[in-house]
């Protein structure tokens, strides 16, 4: 396939999606609001909790970082990703992946990639203005080594949770009307928001891991504020993730039989 | 209800039980979700007193209300107002107004099948999440409390059922109400204490908590079972019934108007 073409019809997508949200401006601009509105719900209890744990300033300080990293990961992922897996159930019960499979671009791609809501950019304007105001606040001195090792593992780790997001989506091959699984994996995305070091010790290892939450909220900002050598693993785990969704995809694809046909 | 509306809800409740039937991956999927987020908040905020953090509430009462949260959440939630909205947009509003029967009566059938059905799937998980902090779980034994508990919580159901209706008729004026119900979720979900017991928010707020209606339908159910001097829950058992009633009435004032509105596709 052309990577040239995959582009170009990304490009015409995104401004397909533009122009419908031009289209329904009103809609468009509740839609922002509730998007950041979603946000907000989600940082609040994040600094509820952490304004009880003012015993240690550091913990505020990576609150902050955190949730400013969290709302702009998600809001990456809920204008490209996420809508087209939530939808994916519907699309594989209704036959529309017929439509993707015929396409002269990959069928993933297509069945996935092709729902973007512009609105949820708005998640990643608010988290950069955390960003910015915790960055004065804590009058952080950083290394940039550090900065580039937060900004890679924030990418593994949105890249990894989407594939993770994907893995269970995909489940939908095998099992019939599975779309509230698109919930639970939101769900669990929130706890990447949290300072890792509140959870067990076996939540830590999971939340870096098999179910990788904590790699687009949390994590990075460890890495901002205490870097590790663990840089050199990132590229591992996003083979890894990418790997694990390229073979669900592929072994839910032969069982598909096109429901149109 | 007489004996006919009662024997058409039967009938649509068996319809919905079968229909519910045929997707049995959907209900674990959604359930499993539902436990998810007050597990996060439970292991956060026993982690966060285990590292020192000092909540004006115990331990105990954290647990106790963030194990409870997802079945109260379950038990009180509506899922109408996208369904009632889409039946007005598309015109299918029709094949029950010209029925006997209340234009709700299926949404009510749907709505209690559903919640008997997810409830069966949810109270496995439930008692799974509570065995690791059983030791710290505190539950009332006096069966007042509980009957207490269930009537609040049939009080919240109804006025989460109430404002469902008021935001699906918004769509007698409005072409698309998501991003409305999309707002009223999110407020549902904050203020009624369903992520964060409303006891850790800060002092501040408490004023402005109290008054507004979002807590009823799930913090103050679960705190009929936690309060531990049952009369300090009179004041909270009269705004429960009062914002029922108000909720009720404002469902009833949008529909009744509403419905004048309207006029049907397939006429």
């Amino acid at each position: 396939m052309n990577g040239r073409v995959v582009f170009l019809v990304w490009v015409k997508l995104i401004r397909q999606a533009v122009a419908h949200d031009l289209q329904f401006r009103s809609q468009a601009w509740l839609h922002l609001l509730a998007s950041v509105g979603e946000l907000v719900v989600g940082i609040l209890p994040v600094l509820v909790l952490t304004g009880y744990a003012d015993y240690d300033p550091a913990i505020a300080q990576a609150s902050a970082l955190t949730v400013g990293t969290f709302a702009v990961t998600t809001g990456l992922m809920d204008c490209f990703v996420s809508l087209g897996l939530r939808r994916f159930d519907l699309a594989l019960r209704r036959g529309e992946l017929d439509l993707a499979i015929i396409r002269p671009v990959p069928t993933v791609f297509y069945a996935v990639l092709r729902w973007i809501e512009p609105t949820e950019l708005g998640k990643c304007l608010t988290g950069i203005a955390i960003l910015v105001v915790a960055t004065r606040v804590y009058d952080l001195d950083v290394q940039p080594q550090a900065v580039a090792s937060m900004l890679v593992w924030a990418f593994v780790g949105s890249v990894a949770y989407c594939a993770f997001w994907a893995d269970l989506a995909f489940l939908a091959f095998w099992v019939q009307s599975i779309q509230p699984i698109n919930d639970l994996a939101a769900a669990w995305r929130g706890s990447g928001q949290y300072p890792r070091r509140f959870f067990p010790r076996a939540f830590q290892v999971i939340l870096v891991s098999f179910a990788p939450a904590a790699l687009s909220g949390s994590y990075p900002v460890e890495q901002l504020l205490e870097p590790t050598a663990t840089l050199v693993f990132a590229p591992i785990v996003l083979i890894a993730a990418c790997s694990l969704t390229a073979f669900v995809w592929r072994r839910g694809l032969v069982r598909y039989d096109g429901a149109s046909t | 209800m007489t004996r006919s509306t009662a024997l058409v809800f039967l009938a649509l409740l068996r319809q919905e039980a079968r229909l519910i039937a045929q997707y049995r991956w959907w209900l674990p999927a959604m359930q499993a979700s539902v436990v998810t987020v007050p597990l996060i908040s439970l292991l956060v905020w026993r982690g966060a007193v285990a590292h020192g953090a000092e909540p004006p509430v115990t331990r105990d009462y954290l647990t106790t209300y963030l194990v409870l949260v997802s079945v109260v959440t379950t038990l009180t939630s509506s899922w109408t107002a996208k369904f009632l909205a889409e039946s007005i947009r598309s015109g299918r509003l029709d094949a029950w107004l010209v029925r006997p029967c209340s234009t709700h009566l299926a949404a009510a059938a749907n709505n209690v099948a559903e919640k008997v059905a997810k409830l069966a799937v949810l109270l496995p998980l439930v008692v799974v999440l509570a065995i690791p902090f059983h030791d710290d779980l505190d539950l009332p034994a006096h069966p007042g409390r509980w009957l207490l508990f269930a009537w609040a919580l049939a009080m919240g159901a109804a006025m989460t059922f109430s404002l469902d209706v008021v935001v699906g008729s918004l769509a007698f004026w409005w072409q698309d109400v998501t991003a409305v119900d999309r707002f009223r979720h999110l407020a549902t979900l904050f203020l009624s204490g369903a992520v964060v017991p409303l006891a850790v928010m800060p002092a501040d707020w408490g004023p402005f908590l109290r008054t507004q209606p979002f807590g009823y339908v799930v913090a103050f159910p679960i705190r009929t079972l936690l309060e531990p001097d049952a009369a300090d829950l009179r004041a909270g058992v009269a705004a429960q019934a009062a914002w029922v009633v108000l909720a009720l009435a404002a469902a009833r004032v949008v529909w009744v108007r509403g419905l004048r509105r309207y006029h049907g596709a397939g006429a």
